[in-house]
């Protein structure tokens, strides 16, 4: 894992692309720190943060989109598969050199905090509990864009499907909170999704008896909830698209709070985004 | 020490590869000859464990390649057709690199590289990045990482694919010498070439393995460089009647006017009939303008070692 972290790190600094994603990340705090803040007089940079979530819609694609595409395209993806590495070192290698130019970006825009401290007395450990909330949700970012970067097989598509990606996921949370929470609704919706897997296992299978059987099964257990319960319906889709909604959860460090809960959501998605990473490599080489 | 047994490769409807079957003992030198797209890259990625076969199994050192990957991974050089290389790395941290995830111990990498750069002769690059060099060096530092870590079986695919005359030669004795303390598989489509570095020679063809033989064997089921070719003025009439006088030939073919004013014929011997020919022709005051061994293009390699020996002989109309 050493090797392959090592030689990513260095190659964010040999090529432009650490240097493009260090600036754009730059700029775009900075525009924000000096409107938020400076320009405003205001001293809670927890609220800069929280406005500029977006940021990694636009800069996680620049750090992600060459870590696995380029492999392929330079046919050095033979050399790591050839050799006694595993995918878990791979993709952990990768992940962890682009986490690592992201820490040492963040850890610069932490002089905008540090340059106010000098005209007043700041909130320390709130600003501190922030930017730990912004480092775990730039880490979920990065690990999608290792994700995307890995079912691609081009920089162009890794690129496009990592920023629509993290934009679907920032949007997440606008669709769940003005989808109706009446029982009716989402019960549709839990039916949509019983096809939705039904589907997809008849993709991963090619067996159309099993994908029959999958939404026969999923559509019955759906309508006897309806039958017996049907109060369970309520804010379903509220509560199943929450999951997904990693900006929410930046909510409670913007706040200054250090919940654990909060943590535990970015360390477990991001897990298991690398741990489906993995899966598909394996599945991709096998198959 | 490896094992190919019947291999199959299909990439949706295409196969690949047929059924392949071989094995390579511990320190022997293996060439797989076929021309480009016979399925040579394809074997070879499969015995690396880069894809894998779709139906049969392979072995290194009685490990399987797809169960115990990891293991065999740690026995296996491999020189794919394109240099795995990154361009924006320096000779030397790419070494370095491919040291590290071949998991040579820190303390003798610095020793490990040096040696293997002074070998293929890549030392005087060893600060260039790889994309500012030539072919032929991108050749040997891809070369240097299949040889990296030390690995029992080194895999090289066209190994000198891209090499000047000087450096093939360096290169091949290089694999001579490796040969003898290494298992090598090595490919090509150059028969001379696998005809020099090879104890054995799998020959493979549209996926399927059409010989399998020593070199020695092979030549003398090819003729064994008893056929020529003579260049001679005018017309062919009077030249084939001073080769009728000749004794020990079976067969002549007109092959054409290549130059002109002259034509050429091949003559196909049962025994070396060069001298004879040379005097016969100086007896008829008919200049020999050239005359020349009669060597075989791969793609007649194949036919006559797919074709009966008997009829062999009737179907070489042209030679490139």
């Amino acid at each position: 894992m050493l090797a392959v972290y090592l030689k990513d790190l260095s190659g964010y600094f040999r090529t432009f692309s650490g240097y493009v994603f260090m600036s754009v990340f730059l700029l775009i705090t900075s525009i924000f720190y000096i409107t938020g803040n400076v320009l405003t007089n205001s001293a809670d940079y927890n609220n800069t943060l929280g406005s500029i979530l977006f940021i990694f819609i636009l800069v996680v694609p620049i750090l992600t989109m060459r870590l696995m595409t380029d492999e392929v395209s330079l046919k050095t993806d033979r050399l790591l598969y050839t050799s006694p590495v595993s995918f878990t070192d791979i993709v952990l290698g990768k992940y962890f050199a682009a986490v690592t130019v992201f820490a040492i970006t963040l850890l610069l825009t932490s002089l905008y905090p540090v340059s106010m401290s000098f005209f007043g007395n700041l909130a320390v450990w709130e600003i501190v509990g922030g930017m730990i909330g912004f480092f775990l949700l730039g880490c979920v970012s990065i690990a999608i864009g290792v994700l995307i970067s890995s079912i691609t097989d081009n920089l162009i598509s890794a690129a496009i499907g990592t920023f629509g990606a993290l934009l679907a996921i920032m949007f997440i949370d606008s669709f769940r909170s003005i989808y109706p929470v009446e029982t009716n609704p989402n019960a549709v919706f839990a039916a949509l999704l019983a096809l939705g897997v039904a589907f997809w296992v008849y993709r991963m299978t090619r067996s159309p008896a099993l994908g029959l059987a999958v939404a026969v099964i999923g559509l019955g257990v759906v309508g006897l909830v309806f039958w017996l319960k049907p109060e369970l319906y309520q804010g379903f889709v509220y509560h199943i698209f929450g999951w997904f909604s990693m900006f929410y959860h930046f909510l409670s460090f913007q706040m200054g709070v250090l919940a654990l809960s909060s943590i535990v959501y970015y360390l477990s998605f991001t897990g298991l985004v690398l741990f489906l990473t993995v899966q598909i490599l394996e599945k991709r080489r096998w198959s | 020490m490896i094992e190919v047994i019947d291999v199959s490769k299909r990439y949706g409807k295409h196969l690949a590869v047929d059924r392949v079957s071989f094995t390579v003992d511990k320190g022997e030198v293996l060439g797989l000859l076929g021309p480009n797209g016979a399925g040579k890259s394809t074997v070879m990625n499969i015995i690396a464990g880069y894809i894998p076969m779709t139906e049969g199994k392979v072995t290194v050192d009685g490990l399987d390649v797809v169960e115990q990957g990891h293991e065999v991974r740690r026995r296996i050089g491999y020189l794919p057709e394109v240099p795995p290389l990154y361009p924006d790395m320096t000779v030397d941290e790419y070494c370095t690199f491919v040291s590290r995830i071949k998991h040579v111990p820190a303390k003798k990498r610095k020793g490990h590289i040096n040696e293997i750069m002074e070998r293929v002769q890549i030392a005087d690059v060893r600060r260039r990045l790889v994309r500012n060099l030539s072919k032929g060096y991108r050749q040997r530092v891809g070369l240097a990482a299949a040889m990296i870590g030390n690995p029992e079986v080194l895999i090289l695919d066209e190994p000198t694919v891209g090499l000047d005359p000087k450096q093939i030669i360096e290169i091949r004795n290089l694999i001579t010498e490796l040969g003898k303390t290494h298992t090598v598989i090595l490919s090509s489509h150059i028969l001379p070439e696998v005809n020099a570095i090879c104890e054995r020679i799998v020959i493979i063809n549209h996926g399927r393995i059409v010989a399998s033989d020593t070199p020695e064997n092979l030549s003398a089921r090819l003729g064994g460089g008893k056929d020529l070719v003579i260049r001679v003025p005018g017309q062919a009439q009077a030249a084939l009647g001073i080769l009728e006088g000749v004794g020990g030939i079976n067969e002549v073919d007109v092959m054409g006017e290549r130059e002109e004013g002259t034509i050429d014929l091949l003559v196909r011997s049962e025994r070396d009939t060069r001298s004879d020919i040379f005097f016969a022709f100086s007896k008829a005051e008919l200049p020999l303008l050239a005359m020349k061994p009669f060597d075989l293009t791969l793609e007649e390699i194949f036919l006559q070692v797919t074709q009966d020996p008997q009829e062999g002989s009737n179907n070489v109309s042209s030679v490139s």
